[in-house]
């Protein structure tokens, strides 16, 4: 009875040993990162002469640990607040990493006018917890995603663009006449050959018909 | 008792018709294998047209990137293909005769795949029509369209003119046996009887189109380097794009027919008719292209490397030594120097070591075109970190199921015509006189002419 005793207590013991240790390690594994701080700001874009770039943004986020401190080289991802199929998504805009002020940003061209929310994110690691900052834009005007100055071909206008469509259309025409004009050719021909056979056939059988019914008798045949 | 003709005559017939004969389980499983993997593909590409192009691996930033390779890359091989027989048939080689249907056979087959690229590579491809009817003809996009369309009937006229004087053997052999492909055969045979006229006509529709098919050709490759050449992205804003591509293009075009002609020839037992002395010849013009190439590839660094614009650094280091270093210099050593010096060597030179040289460039060449593609479309223009590309099961499933679509189109397309220029090689010995010995076409004639008469 003893000896049963003896091994259920170790039994309770090692069982509350091992759920120690197990407490441990997960308080270990979750110690949670440190806090941080990301503050996101946003500029119309500037020239080297300080001249507005229309349409142009910075956007700018600064990521700092709990303590004030800034975080280095870490990413720091941009995003877009935008309505997709009835839904809030966010557009990935681009991604930089963190300075030694734990600063980074991007260069942002909007497509559209009116309020434009965006948001920066830092997906946090081992050591910083992940932190997001959102900031809105009031877009005035925006420039065409795709640059229309020069216009395309615009010194040779549109014959250039004639010139080659009449060339593409020249270059089919051959083509097509010359597939038209050699299997016409050889149908011509064959029949032509399948005709005098016919002939030289009838003639030696005695038969008489005009060369057109010989001709058009040999194609049917065919 | 046969002549000696008349017994060449009947050898060349019957291996040209060889895989028109009832296939064995060899055949089916490779067939059925093929297909299995061209099922994958289109699979792939039902994923990829419900889930969009993300799926493929394609970002804001890398918008171009494995499909536009493969489009190049395919559309390139095929125009090896036609421009190999078309300057072949101009220059009247005869050592061209066995190797040319292959040739144009499989020119066309990986234009269809190449072409279908075209449509795999768009977002919207159900939108397609609207480059018929709303076409941007400012668009480099629209050109490639038509460039592509018009080099796809050239390459159809090329491979259907040689193949009327075959199809109307086939018809005359089928005549009893009816069915759709008789009536296939009549259709194509154009009642060819054989005459002279008919000949006369048919080799100047021949050589008119062979003539045709060499500026289209290249032209067609051009206009695909221009798509990229006349945007102001870094990497891709290249004066030397166009015969940078057209070389190659015929690089690996030339490559891909020794493979072709490798398959058919081992698969069918041509060895008698398409012998090393064929091989060596497309090597010695596959070598001149390899250095052409590596030639225009120092020629484009050096430039881009010494001005060292702002806009160009980037791209040319994560190539040489970067990010993408190890696939570019894959690319020189293997799709580059390792086939040169293949072919280059004695030893090497033996129809196992210039299909394995032939695999490496058809390879080098697809990477380098990725290399082509990807790094400059990644590179961002406005700021931000560089985009990248990912393979993913959907971007490699439809590219290796148009890889596989080519063998399998030409397995397929051979099971309905002769694989070798039966009227062209029965010309050869009949007319020139030409035979077969066991080391190539023989130079002289075995038939002599009577006096006074001339070639």
């Amino acid at each position: 009875m003893k000896r049963v005793k003896l091994v259920l207590y170790s039994l309770v013991l090692a069982t509350a040993l091992l759920a120690l240790v197990g407490v441990e390690v997960c308080l270990a594994q979750s110690t949670p990162a440190s806090g941080t701080h990301l503050t996101l700001t946003s500029a119309p874009r500037v020239d080297e002469s300080g001249n507005p770039l229309i349409g142009q943004f910075t956007l700018a986020a600064t990521l700092t640990a709990a303590d004030g401190k800034p975080v280095t080289d870490r990413p720091i991802s941009f995003y877009e607040q935008v309505n997709f199929l009835g839904g809030e998504k966010e557009a990935y805009l681009g991604k930089g990493s963190t300075d030694s002020t734990g600063l980074t940003g991007i260069v942002y061209q909007p497509a559209n006018k009116g309020a434009d929310v965006i948001i920066a994110r830092f997906g946090g690691d081992d050591t910083y917890a992940s932190v997001q900052a959102s900031t809105t834009l009031d877009v005035v005007q925006v420039t065409p995603p795709i640059a229309t100055e020069p216009v395309p071909l615009a010194t040779v206008g549109s014959w250039l663009n004639v010139t080659v469509a009449i060339l593409v259309v020249a270059v089919w025409g051959i083509l097509v006449g010359v597939l038209v004009r050699t299997t016409r050719g050889i149908r011509a021909d064959g029949g032509d050959a399948l005709a005098a056979h016919a002939r030289a056939t009838r003639a030696s059988e005695g038969h008489e018909r005009s060369d057109v019914e010989s001709g058009l008798s040999a194609r049917r045949q065919w | 008792m046969m002549s000696v003709e008349a017994q060449e005559v009947a050898s060349i017939r019957e291996a040209a018709l060889r895989p028109l004969a009832r296939s064995g389980p060899r055949f089916w499983a490779l067939a059925g294998g093929l297909s299995i993997i061209v099922v994958w593909g289109i699979i792939a590409f039902v994923v990829q047209f419900i889930s969009g192009l993300g799926v493929a691996g394609y970002n804001d930033q890398t918008f171009w990137s494995i499909y536009e390779a493969n489009l190049v890359a395919f559309i390139g091989v095929s125009y090896g293909g036609a421009l190999v027989s078309a300057i072949l048939r101009l220059t009247h080689a005869h050592w061209r005769a066995p190797i040319t249907r292959l040739a144009e056979a499989m020119a066309l087959c990986s234009l269809l795949i190449g072409a279908l690229f075209a449509v795999v590579h768009l977002g919207r491809p159900e939108r397609i029509w609207e480059l018929v009817t709303r076409p941007r003809v400012d668009s480099p996009i629209v050109w490639d369209f038509v460039a592509v369309m018009t080099y796809l009937v050239a390459t159809l006229i090329f491979l259907y003119l040689p193949l009327v004087p075959d199809v109307a053997l086939l018809r005359d052999q089928l005549r009893e046996e009816g069915g759709w492909r008789t009536s296939l055969y009549r259709f194509l045979a154009a009642r060819w009887k054989g005459l002279p006229r008919q000949r006369q006509i048919l080799d100047q529709g021949i050589m008119t189109v062979a003539i045709l098919i060499i500026p289209i050709a290249v032209l067609v490759h051009s206009v695909l380097s221009w798509a990229f050449a006349v945007t102001t992205r870094p990497g891709w804003h290249s004066t030397i794009f166009g015969p940078y591509f057209v070389v190659a293009a015929l690089y690996s075009g030339v490559a891909m027919v020794i493979l072709v002609v490798a398959g058919f020839r081992k698969a069918y037992h041509l060895e008698r008719f398409i012998q090393l002395k064929q091989f060596q010849n497309l090597a010695f013009l596959m070598l001149t292209l390899d250095v052409i190439y590596l030639y225009f590839t120092f020629d484009e660094f050096l430039t881009e490397g010494y001005a060292m614009t702002t806009d160009a650094i980037p791209i040319l280091q994560s190539l040489l030594v970067g990010e993408y270093a190890p696939f570019f210099w894959l690319f020189v050593l293997g799709g580059g120097i390792a086939p040169l010096l293949l072919v280059a060597l004695p030893r090497t030179r033996t129809v196992t070591g210039l299909v394995v040289a032939s695999a490496l460039a058809v390879s080098g060449m697809w990477l380098k075109r990725l290399l082509i593609v990807v790094p400059a479309a990644a590179h961002p223009l406005i700021g931000g970190a560089w985009g990248t590309f990912h393979f993913t099961w959907v971007s490699v499933g439809i590219t290796v199921g148009g890889a596989a679509a080519i063998p399998l189109l030409l397995m397929l397309f051979f099971k309905l015509f002769p694989v070798l220029g039966i009227d062209e090689l029965e010309q050869m010995v009949t007319e020139h006189g030409h035979a077969l010995s066991s080391d190539g076409w023989e130079r002289e004639p075995r038939v002599s002419l009577p006096e006074g008469v001339s070639r």
